[in-house]
């Protein structure tokens, strides 16, 4: 009974996750391939499935396991229906590709170490009941109050939401009406599953522009990062930030890296899907409304400077995705009308009521104290703690030592997303009451974790494009046999754009 | 090669004969003070921290673990978490020498130090301290201090809320990136400083970007190599906690439950959820931090409440006098472990 529950809790979600994705309008069959679809469908379905779970919840249905499979079955029965209507229904609908096993000898040890470390994490969650103390505080009981009595609406459970989006709360209330059982321990199921889609998407998209070795060798530092491993074993709500934010700006990143391609050629499924994953980022904690506000605003700057290469029909596929985005966000906003003004004025003026009860009873510091606590904070953080081993020193010494690399198209605008959410946590913790938590030691690194996937990233893209122009600088290869696969970037043009 | 081979050999001959540690020494006897669960140096001394930077400690366990060493000073006579640092145990049936460099490892170590307390995590049984005596260091107790130090449980244990940031391992009392990042950046200076050299003996010049690409390279592999050697390290702490968990595997889920709580919290739960119908409202007194959290989330469908409770859940906490007038005694679990009902 328990395999049977197991496939309804994966496959609820991974169904609606699977059609959205085909639902998406692609003009290359081959944007995802099918390990990234597979490894994309499932958190984007559970995102799915939770605004479907909070407006069964706000419609007075009780949210029963019944309900939410006729929910996620009506709407894939809609989305069978549109891509019938579009005549892209197609039997087989996926191609399984081959597993290859000829991995050399550093592959093979790097592939078994992720394997390990992957083992480790799902070890590490399942083998224990949560223990974690914010979900005891918040998420699990809820989820509790989820399961026994469908609604999260009670005014006992309410108390628990602490001003924070709902996604974690529904995510962690999907597993256990999903598997039918109280058992806490089953709650933990979901990070190491959010950590392998992350792992996959991650190795992926370094796939489809370097080796397998170097691709291998980067994935298995994410995958070891310590902080974001050891989240990955907790029922706290970090970890599936992490992973929306980051697969928002990896689907970013790899539409902008085909945005130099022709009018009319560009492939709008990535963008779309980039900020699906920025709405659930927003769903997911309200750090989220900064993070996705960085994508849209790197974005915009690659509009901006590409301005004079958009048609009407491009601006037409810009209105759309956003129309979605907005789309999704639209039940939080009428949850709560106040929602974004709240989460900007948490940001400049904080509203956490135990923050500012605990700020209360502690002396004001000087603007220019406070900046320089905070700035020594946030440097010690990054680089001299266990939390992501040598990541941030990695970047810095990328950003030194290719600079060119760095500032070439599209790794400015991931730039962009790096530095605007870098200075957010730094502005946080400038202008509102959560300093407290900056003194406590509690927030900063797991504010960071959002960041690190995305200084790893950048520092691999940066440091393996790099190697290949020393390479072809020094007549060794050329940048294409060096190991880079990109078309749309070469040392010339990196030189030439970068001035 | 032959003359690399005999500095090798030079170098560690020398090494061997250095001495361990310093001719002064302060002996220090420990002793386990009636019901208390450490091992006090007695008689209290007044050790001058500048001289004697080294505590050398001999300890025979029946377990592996971690232990906690505390100190006491004229400046701050209180044995305090900042004038502490932890190692680990090992199973031994003869006393093994545990050595620290305390005035390295911990910069409380100063001024003249009154007493010692070594505060093992499973409690006396089992464990005992046989000696201890404090040194001035030297060549070879520093390495075997540095070497306890990095394999100790500083960022490997979860120590205070490993979810909120996890410690870097240290070295010397400082984290372990700080001499990679030094290394890296001397080794990169000197590769590139050598490139230079060899450069300017050639006669087809490299070009000044592809020289500066050619260091970032160098930089950039220099600091792979440094993070697979923490990977290494990080993958003995993976082992540690797995180890750790190890005691949930075979077990059902209230077993599971009972080992994740501490003492008798989680029979208590139950037996709560026995006696209190779901739906109920009930108020508590049970110890922060974390206890009251859990109970109130174990406890689930009964909702916690302040006012217009009907039940009172003691536990391990005295109950006020004017709360304790509301309601009267009603099941107990054991003395200080009990349910009051409303008057």
């Amino acid at each position: 009974m328990l395999l049977i529950n197991f496939l309804i809790f994966l496959l609820v979600p991974g169904l609606a996750g699977a059609l959205t994705l085909a639902a998406v309008p692609t003009r290359r069959a081959d944007e995802f391939n099918f390990w990234e679809k597979t490894a994309l469908a499932f958190p984007l379905g559970l995102g799915l499935l939770c605004i479907a779970m909070y407006l069964l919840d706000l419609a007075g249905i009780p949210v029963t396991r019944a309900h939410i499979i006729i929910a996620a079955l009506a709407y894939s029965a809609l989305l069978l229906a549109y891509l019938g209507w579009q005549r892209r229904i197609k039997l087989p609908p996926l191609t399984i590709p081959p597993i290859r096993f000829d991995l050399d000898w550093q592959e093979s040890a790097l592939a078994a170490l992720i394997a390990l470390k992957l083992g480790f994490v799902s070890f590490a969650a399942l083998i224990k009941p949560v223990v974690d103390v914010d979900a005891f505080q918040f998420y699990s009981i809820v989820a509790k109050g989820l399961y026994y009595h469908h609604t999260t609406l009670s005014p006992y459970l309410r108390n628990f939401f602490g001003g924070k989006p709902l996604l974690p709360f529904l995510a962690q209330g999907w597993v256990l009406i999903g598997l039918q059982t109280a058992d806490d321990f089953w709650l933990k199921l979901l990070p190491p599953l959010l950590l392998i889609s992350l792992i996959i998407v991650f190795y992926c998209t370094l796939r489809r522009s370097f080796s397998r070795k170097a691709s291998l060798l980067f994935t298995f530092f994410l995958a070891a990062l310590p902080l974001l491993a050891h989240h990955a074993t907790t029922a706290y709500a970090d970890l599936p930030v992490t992973a929306y934010f980051t697969l928002s700006w990896l689907c970013l990143f790899r539409f902008l890296k085909n945005f130099s391609c022709p009018a009319g050629e560009r492939n709008y499924a990535l963008l779309t899907v980039s900020f699906i994953f920025a709405a659930l980022t927003i769903w997911a904690k309200n750090a989220g409304v900064v993070l996705a506000s960085a994508n849209l605003i790197a974005l915009l700057a690659c509009l901006w400077a590409n301005r004079r290469r958009l048609n009407g029909a491009d601006l037409r596929q810009f209105g759309l995705v956003f129309g979605c985005f907005l789309l999704l966000i639209l039940p939080l906003l009428l949850q709560r009308a106040t929602f974004i003004a709240s989460v900007f004025l948490a940001f400049f003026g904080h509203t956490d009521a135990t923050a500012t009860a605990v700020a209360k009873t502690v002396v004001p510091v000087p603007l220019v104290e406070k900046t320089k606590t905070i700035g020594q904070t946030f440097f010690n953080k990054l680089l001299f703690y266990g939390d992501w081993q040598l990541t941030w020193g990695l970047l810095a010494l990328a950003l030194v030592f290719f600079y060119r690399q760095a500032l070439a198209e599209p790794l400015r605008y991931l730039l962009i997303v790096l530095v605007l959410s870098l200075c957010s946590v730094f502005v946080q913790f400038e202008v509102n009451s959560t300093f407290v938590w900056l003194l406590d030691g509690t927030l900063m690194s797991r504010l960071l974790m959002n960041e690190a996937p995305l200084a790893l990233f950048l520092a691999a893209e940066i440091i393996l494009r790099g190697e290949a122009d020393w390479r072809a600088l020094t007549g060794r290869v050329s940048a294409a046999k060096a190991g880079r696969k990109s078309n749309t970037y070469s040392p010339k043009s990196s030189k030439r754009r970068s001035g | 090669m032959n003359n690399f081979r005999a500095l090798i050999s030079l170098f560690f001959l020398a090494l061997a004969a250095l001495p361990a540690r310093g001719g002064d020494r302060i002996d220090i006897n420990f002793a386990v003070p009636p019901n208390a669960p450490y091992f006090i140096g007695q008689p209290q001394r007044n050790i001058d921290g500048d001289e004697f930077d080294t505590v050398v400690l001999k300890i025979r366990s029946d377990w592996g673990g971690a232990a906690r060493l505390f100190w006491a000073t004229n400046f701050d006579p209180q044995m305090n978490e900042p004038k502490s640092v932890w190692f680990f145990i090992k199973k031994s049936a003869w006393a093994r020498e545990y050595v620290f460099n305390l005035r390295a490892q911990n910069p409380y170590w100063t001024g003249f130090v009154r007493q010692l307390l070594v505060f093992p995590e499973r409690g006396p049984a089992g464990f005992s301290v046989e000696g201890g005596e404090a040194v001035t260091g030297g060549l070879t107790s520093n390495l075997l201090s540095g070497w306890q130090e990095f394999w100790g449980p500083r960022g490997r244990l979860v120590i205070g809320s490993t979810i909120n940031t996890i410690q870097s391992v240290n070295l010397f009392g400082r984290p372990v990136n700080l001499y990679l990042y030094w290394l890296i950046f001397l080794a990169t200076a000197g590769f590139l400083a050598y490139q230079i050299y060899l450069a300017a003996g050639r006669k087809k010049k490299i070009s000044p970007p592809a020289l500066w690409l050619m260091a970032g390279r160098f930089a950039a592999g220099a600091v792979l190599l440094c993070w697979l050697f923490l990977e290494a390290s990080s993958l003995y702490t993976n082992y540690l906690q797995a180890r750790a968990d190890w005691k949930y595997a075979g077990k059902n889920y209230r077993d599971k439950l009972v080992l994740a709580n501490t003492g008798d919290f989680y029979p208590f739960i139950e037996f709560c959820r026995a006696n209190i119908p779901a739906g109920a409202k009930f108020d508590q007194r049970i110890p922060p931090i974390y206890n009251d959290i859990k109970a109130r989330y174990y406890l689930y469908p009964r909702e916690a409440a302040t006012a217009e409770a009907e039940y009172l859940v003691v536990y391990d906490r005295p109950v006020e006098p004017a709360l304790a007038g509301k309601y009267r005694p009603w099941k107990t679990f054991r003395p200080q472990a009990l349910i009051m009902r409303s008057k």
